[in-house]
């Protein structure tokens, strides 16, 4: 994903927000009902744009995450790249998991209700998770 | 990198930043996306023209004031009995004029008002020196 791909799905995400705002019920917090708008508008795009392209979500992934050094807006260094690339070979689950859990440290009681999930299973794909990527970077 | 252990290595951040100004312009681009609403709310207050409006209804409040009351002034009530005493004293009107002037109606109620009891009538003539004299003639 690129800047403009992010800016598209950030977009779309607040007017969704704005639109269906008057059918927020207050069940979950405003945090976590439009994080879900966030997240399914994230994985939609993605699967619509590897459609297009004509090939699977992860290859285009893959392929994205290697272009990321030339990308304008990533500054990350050696590991930050390494770790991104890490991510991206996890099942998408875990990769939504792990990002939450690790970049954005949202409490698993929040990402449960995000995701409807439940926190032992967040908790075990995130354990996953960690065991994949450390076997990444001890490899790589 | 051996025994690479994500919680001991210090926090790894994602390395994406956003362009600088991004959300400075963010909540714009949202608002023109976002469908029109039906029906514009324009607040009284919003037009120049009201205001004009507002400040002359003011001014002449303001200026109507004084005029208001001089009028009150000059429509003050006269007292009763001073209006009573200069048709009295200040007029060449004679009684018999003002007899013509009344109506058999004003006359009945004169005579309620003048509704003597024997009482007062005994008291006046006893009063009166000339009784005697009278009663003799």
């Amino acid at each position: 994903m690129n800047h403009d791909d992010a800016d598209d799905v950030l977009q779309n995400t607040f007017v969704k927000v704005f639109q269906y705002l008057k059918d927020f019920k207050g069940e979950s917090k405003l945090f976590s009902w439009m994080y879900r708008i966030a997240t399914n508008e994230a994985i939609t795009f993605i699967n619509q744009k590897a459609k297009r392209n004509g090939t699977t979500s992860e290859a285009m992934q893959s392929k994205i995450v290697d272009n990321l050094k030339a990308d304008t807006y990533f500054d990350g260094n050696e590991i930050q790249f390494k770790l991104q690339k890490a991510i991206t070979l996890l099942p998408e689950k875990q990769q939504l998991v792990f990002k939450m859990r690790y970049y954005e440290e949202i409490k698993y009681e929040a990402m449960s209700e995000i995701l409807g999930t439940s926190v032992g299973a967040l908790k075990a794909s995130y354990h996953h998770a960690v065991k994949k990527i450390e076997d990444f970077m001890k490899t790589n | 990198m051996n025994d690479f252990k994500l919680d001991n290595e210090p926090k790894i951040t994602s390395g994406f930043k956003a362009p600088e100004g991004y959300f400075d312009t963010f909540p714009d681009k949202i608002l023109l996306q976002l469908p029109k609403q039906e029906s514009k709310v324009i607040s009284i207050f919003s037009s120049k023209r009201t205001w004009y409006l507002a400040a002359a209804a003011v001014m002449v409040l303001l200026l109507s004031v004084p005029l208001y009351n001089q009028y009150v002034l000059n429509q003050e009530t006269v007292d009763a009995t001073v209006l009573e005493d200069y048709l009295a004293y200040n007029t060449s009107v004679s009684e018999d004029e003002i007899v013509n002037l009344l109506n058999k109606e004003d006359l009945e109620k004169m005579k309620v008002d003048f509704n003597l009891q024997d009482k007062d009538i005994e008291e006046a003539l006893e009063s009166n020196a000339n009784l005697e004299q009278y009663i003799l003639d």
